[in-house]
């Protein structure tokens, strides 16, 4: 009777502990060098009294690699809002990253979730966009410098056409 | 086509180019003047009874462009290997083709270059026709020896 009393207090607790983890619609797009901000809310329903919490982020590259780490402390009676930013490296990768929370419970229960978010490298887009414009307009450069040779030959062509055209004729009435 | 140099001392060049279109008074000809305008070329032609009638002329010397009468500088050597082959092209019948003075092609140009030209006109694949090419021996004959190879035959 005991035991199966533990395992329903137990698993209230399960239901009741959660960390939700959201990114603002404007921040799911950043670029890099950009600071990331995230709301965060912690639930303890079960809890009857305040508790120390351990939460642990983490954000993970394209690559699945690891690129920041942070840990701290929280305390939480029944429920906690707060926000926190984390700052990508200006030399990130652009890509899907994801953003990783550890809710870690005094019982040493652990309560996870992520969240994702595009990294884009401005200066990079920048780069892309100089360089295809820089490429348009040579090749339009040389479209024109092509087009003003070929003017240039038909209408050389035409002359000649039309030069031998009268002198042949002119020699055939004589 | 056949194609042939003549190298000759410059003073020589107008009589042998004079005595190369008598030899051919009835066939159609280009005559590619770098040494002297088309009017006074023609003109000199006409003092030595040559039928200007079946010549055809593209003067190099002149700068000023006129409807009936084609104008190209020395150094556009692309239009002038164009309106070559055009002619050669679309003159009906056996013909030939005269280049005066090929050296003066190097005061506007470097050898490579007119190699290059030289090259595309012989390399024509334009039925019944001749090309003749005259010039006196370059410095160092650098250019000639180039070009020797282009040519069927060379007379010096």
């Amino acid at each position: 009777m005991t035991f199966l009393l533990i395992t329903i207090v137990h698993a209230q607790e399960y239901v009741s502990s959660n960390i939700d983890l959201t990114i603002p619609e404007n921040y799911k797009k950043i670029n890099t060098g950009e600071e990331l901000l995230t709301s965060i809310k912690l639930l303890n329903l079960a809890s009857t009294g305040r508790i120390d919490v351990i939460l642990q982020f983490q954000i993970t590259n394209p690559s699945n690699e690891i690129i920041y780490t942070k840990q701290e402390t929280v305390a939480i009676e029944t429920q906690a809002n707060f926000v926190r930013t984390f700052k990508i490296p200006k030399d990130s990768e652009p890509g899907k990253y994801v953003l990783h929370a550890k809710m870690i419970l005094p019982n040493e229960r652990e309560v996870t979730t992520k969240e994702s978010f595009h990294v884009e490298n401005k200066k990079q887009k920048i780069t892309q966009i100089i360089a295809i414009t820089t490429t348009l307009l040579i090749l339009t450069i040389l479209l024109i410098i092509n087009s003003k040779k070929h003017l240039k030959n038909y209408k050389l062509k035409r002359r000649i056409k039309r030069i031998i055209k009268n002198k042949i004729t002119q020699n055939k009435e004589k | 086509m056949t194609s042939e140099l003549i190298i000759l001392p410059v003073e020589k060049i107008q009589t042998e180019t004079n005595k190369q279109i008598k030899q051919r008074k009835n066939e159609y000809g280009l005559y590619v003047s770098l040494n002297k305008p088309h009017e006074s070329l023609e003109s000199s032609l006409k003092k030595e009874n040559i039928n200007t009638q079946r010549l055809f002329f593209i003067d190099c010397v002149s700068t000023e462009q006129t409807q009936d009468k084609i104008v190209i500088h020395p150094t556009e050597t692309e239009t002038l290997s164009t309106a070559i082959n055009y002619f050669l092209k679309n003159i009906p019948g056996k013909k030939y083709l005269i280049i005066d003075t090929l050296s003066t092609l190097l005061i506007y140009n470097n050898e490579n270059k007119v190699a290059r030209l030289i090259k595309e006109i012989t390399e024509q694949n334009t039925k019944d026709t001749e090309i003749i090419a005259l010039s006196p021996k370059t410095k160092g004959e650098e250019l000639l020896n180039k070009i020797f190879n282009f040519f069927d035959e060379v007379k010096k």
